[in-house]
């Protein structure tokens, strides 16, 4: 019995401690999110301290996100919805999870190819996927572009992490955009032939698989080597020093950008309050802030990049909408399952 | 007269503990039929879906079954020898240590398996600790990519042969000995009863622990992704998270509970025709000191396995921790701390209160019905957390449309509670059921006969007989709790984060020094209902 009286008092403690954001007059917004950094989180506090606005967080990832909010229906709380990257935006528009919002800020601060032409939802941060490479062992003459990756003189020496990655995926999504679906199957197929290892790992294992001369070119975002540059561990930052990095197709269409992005839930209980953080997470001396501490790029060009991203040197991005992506996502995977890419 | 001596009770009392069965009966099939809703639930809306099985055609689906064997075989496999060997060793003999390792061997089990995956693939890693030190040695070479199928397996066996080892002692060391001694008594040397007596005797507790690692596997995520392997339990995930194609979802996993329905007849058709009677009364085998060489191979087997399965890892954790800022983490920790032993002991209430409920009913009725039932609730513990975590919200939702009042239980601490439940009752149910199996009843009997109420047999005989049960049942769960990731990833409030979910999403972010602190503290919290586990496998 008192097993059972300790068990009782127990499940009675733990269902009344911690409740749900209180539904009274108290200015909030809900946000359900993907990123879960330090600085969203201080970023938050300060829109708090600023707007008297109370930000309730849940963070999972983006998938699961938009699978709770579906199957929450109209009783779902979120107010925002926010992932580090296009593709799932896009398919929570097309589960009809997001509602349009117009605002003038967003207009005049995002460019057109970085929201969704809905208003649906819009970039908030900028990353690049970009290549990192053996200086000593790679020559760059033929090394321009995306499309180089599958040139046979590579065999054996491509790293990338696996197709599961949406990185990947939306990687390959532009590439379809741009070359056409037989050219995206060919390419899919010539980098798979040509890698050093089967994919595993995340990006910053296969800077490191350079330094260890594994491979000789990886796959990978722009701040991955930024915060390895920037890392704890002096070791870390010796394997990042040891490789360059090269943003492809400089010479055509540009280099393909993924993002940070946030739409307004569908249900929003607190409509008006979510668009208050969009527009306070764009502006400029936020930007900054928001970009910096993860060595990604500011949509609002006011901000400027990070010195670490500026060191890396400017480019030119691709400016193929990126609802293109999100559209092209699932045949992406397709192509990546029939090619055999982990 | 004759006739007053017929029990009074014969007449009147068993159609009145009749109904007072019935009631508890509806009890327990309400528990039951909870906990078994959400995936219910799931699978039919899965079902309904319908959808295309094109995409998983014959590229994916053999590469994941192979997969998906080889590791459940090959950590099977390894588990095995680990856990018995160990085992054997430290029951059965005595070595410098020995006493020590008794303990310290089952210290691993407070390792979640995903932080394992990248603190093993951490150290081994060009740049990582064992590299640094090779070079300062002038060797530059000292370092190697565990990332792979025979990495992963060696991870996952190093996290998870303690099932075996718990398992396999308590047998060597609580029972059966009678048979060993009426064998000594014909003659036979101890190495041969150890041979041929013992390791049969110990078949059914040793396949018991195995079948728990082999879930266990079936179960991890986020070691699978990070080492890049394949197999249905991440199918699942990208065809429906990924890809929205529901139908190939519910097919990988009926394939994936295929595999554990197989795994669990095997089992117990297994340890049905192995199963002995134990005896109480007879003494433990005595052990034999080991000296010279021998002694020193023990220890330095025992010693090496303890070193690789957690002193090495949590070194590394304590080298990340030392490069790290932690100030941030540090604030934040009481607070994630009690978060943690939040969902941990309100979660292990909620998974008591379930299969007490169905065990004690199971004794009251005996019939096969109550056998079922509290067998029922035990299914969840075989279906991946994600997936639960879905059907738990579908069924939040059903509850909160039912009653109309928007959103109350989902998304509410409650329905994380109530997620535990049905994914860790399972865990619970064996303990609980083999004690229950050992009261022979006789007692029950005897108190149902001088018409004791179902609610006295409850409080006085069923639950302090099985009190050795529920203690070890609540730190089994609590220990599992602490670790679990993604039903607490997926269904928690609010601004809620505990140390595993923490630890987690820095690790994910790639940033692995920041993890250092919420892992360890998973580990180092963790150890104190395993140091528990310990005590109460000592005293059966």
């Amino acid at each position: 019995m008192r097993y059972l009286f300790i068990a009782f008092t127990l499940l009675l403690a733990a269902c009344t401690s911690p409740s749900a954001p209180e539904q009274t007059t108290v200015q909030e917004v809900n946000v359900y999110s993907h990123r879960h950094y330090d600085i969203d989180q201080a970023l938050f506090e300060q829109f708090t301290k600023e707007t008297g606005i109370k930000v309730n967080v849940v963070n999972a990832s983006a998938d699961e996100l938009l699978v709770r909010m579906q199957t929450e229906g109209e009783n779902c709380p979120a107010d925002l919805l926010i992932t580090s990257d296009a593709g799932r935006l896009v398919r929570a528009a097309d589960m009809n999870l997001l509602q349009a919002s117009n605002s003038e800020i967003v207009n005049q601060t995002v460019a057109p190819y970085l929201r969704s032409v809905d208003n649906l939802w819009t970039a908030l941060t900028v990353r690049a996927r970009v290549l990192a490479y053996a200086p000593e062992r790679v020559d760059t003459s033929l090394l321009r572009s995306y499309e180089d990756l599958a040139n046979p003189i590579w065999k054996g020496k491509v790293l990338t992490r696996t197709s599961n990655n949406i990185y990947n995926q939306s990687l390959l999504a532009s590439i379809i955009a741009n070359d056409g679906d037989s050219m995206a199957i060919a390419w899919a197929a010539g980098v798979k032939a040509n890698f050093a290892r089967d994919p595993q790992g995340n990006d910053r294992d296969q800077v490191k698989a350079i330094a260890a001369g594994e491979g000789d070119i990886a796959i990978v975002n722009t701040y991955y080597v930024g915060k390895m540059l920037a890392s704890d561990n002096a070791a870390e930052r010796e394997a990042a020093e040891s490789v360059k990095m090269l943003f492809p197709n400089q010479n055509n269409r540009g280099t393909h950008i993924n993002i940070s992005g946030a739409g307004v839930a569908k249900y929003a209980p607190n409509k008006d309050n979510a668009l208050k953080l969009i527009e306070f997470l764009l502006r400029k001396d936020v930007q900054q802030q928001f970009a910096d501490a993860n060595y990604e790029y500011p949509v609002n060009k006011e901000a400027a990049a990070s010195d670490l991203l500026k060191n890396m040197g400017a480019f030119t991005e691709d400016r193929l909408p990126l609802e293109n992506l999100g559209e092209l996502n699932a045949r992406s995977v397709e192509i990546y399952n029939e090619v055999g890419w982990n | 007269m004759a006739g007053t001596s017929t029990p009074y009770s014969g007449l009147g009392k068993p159609g009145f503990l009749r109904v007072r069965r019935g009631g508890w009966l509806i009890l327990a099939t309400v528990i039951a039929a909870l906990v078994l809703t959400p995936l219910i639930l799931l699978f039919t809306n899965l079902a309904a879906d319908g959808g295309s099985f094109d995409q998983l055609s014959n590229t994916q689906l053999p590469r994941y079954a192979i997969n998906t064997l080889t590791l459940v075989a090959g950590v099977g496999l390894s588990t095995l020898f680990l856990g018995t060997s160990l085992a054997l060793l430290t029951s059965l003999y005595r070595f410098p240590g020995a006493k020590f390792f008794r303990i310290a061997l089952l210290l691993p089990l407070a390792f979640p398996a995903y932080i394992a995956a990248y603190v093993y693939a951490g150290i081994f890693e060009y740049s990582g600790p064992l590299h640094l030190i090779g070079r300062s040695f002038g060797n530059n070479d000292l370092y190697a990519n565990i990332l792979g199928m025979p990495g992963l397996i060696a991870v996952l066996s190093l996290v998870l042969y303690p099932y075996v080892f718990a398992t396999t002692r308590v047998a060597i060391e609580s029972r059966y000995t009678s048979y060993l001694e009426s064998a000594r008594s014909l003659g036979l040397e101890r190495n041969a009863l150890i041979r041929k007596v013992l390791l049969p005797l110990l078949r059914p507790a040793i396949a018991g622990g195995v079948f728990l690692v082999m879930m266990e596997v079936l179960n991890d995520y986020g070691a699978m992704k990070y080492f890049g392997i394949p197999t249905f339990t991440t199918g699942i995930f990208t065809a429906w998270f990924s890809m929205g194609d529901l139908g190939s979802a519910v097919r990988l996993a009926m394939y994936l509970f295929t595999i554990v329905a197989i795994l669990g007849l095997v089992e117990s058709w297994y340890n049905r025709r192995n199963k002995v009677s134990e005896s109480h009364r007879s003494r433990p085998l005595e052990k034999r000191q080991l000296r010279g060489i021998k002694a020193f191979l023990a220890t330095s087997y025992a010693g090496g396995i303890f070193f690789v399965a957690f002193l090495a890892p949590v070194a590394y954790l304590f080298y990340l921790l030392s490069m790290a800022d932690s100030s941030h983490a540090l604030a934040e920790w009481p607070k994630l701390a009690g978060s943690s032993l939040l969902c941990a002991l309100g979660g292990a209430a909620l998974v008591l209160l379930v299969v007490i409920i169905t065990q004690f009913v199971r004794q009251l009725v005996k019939s096969k019905y109550g056998f079922w039932i509290g067998k029922s609730i035990a299914v969840g513990y075989t279906i991946p957390g994600a997936i639960i975590a879905i059907g738990v919200m579908l069924f939040s939702r059903l509850v909160d449309n039912t009653f109309n009042q928007g959103m109350i239980v989902a998304g509410s601490f409650l329905a994380l509670l109530f997620a535990y439940a049905v994914r860790f009752a399972g865990v619970a149910y064996q303990p609980l059921h083999a004690e229950s199996e050992k009261q022979s009843g006789r007692l029950f009997e005897a108190g149902q006969s001088v018409g004791l109420s179902a609610k006295n047999l409850l409080v006085k005989i069923f639950l302090p007989l099985s009190r050795k049960g529920i203690l070890l049942a609540t730190t089994l769960v609590v220990i599992d709790i602490f670790k679990e990731l993604p039903l607490t990833l997926i269904l928690r409030p609010f601004n809620f984060n505990t140390l595993a979910t923490k630890a987690f999403e820095y690790a994910d972010d790639e940033m692995i020094t920041r993890a250092a602190l919420p892992a360890l503290s998973v580990v180092i919290v963790g150890l104190i209902p395993v140091l528990l586990l310990h005590r109460i496998l000592r005293s059966r």
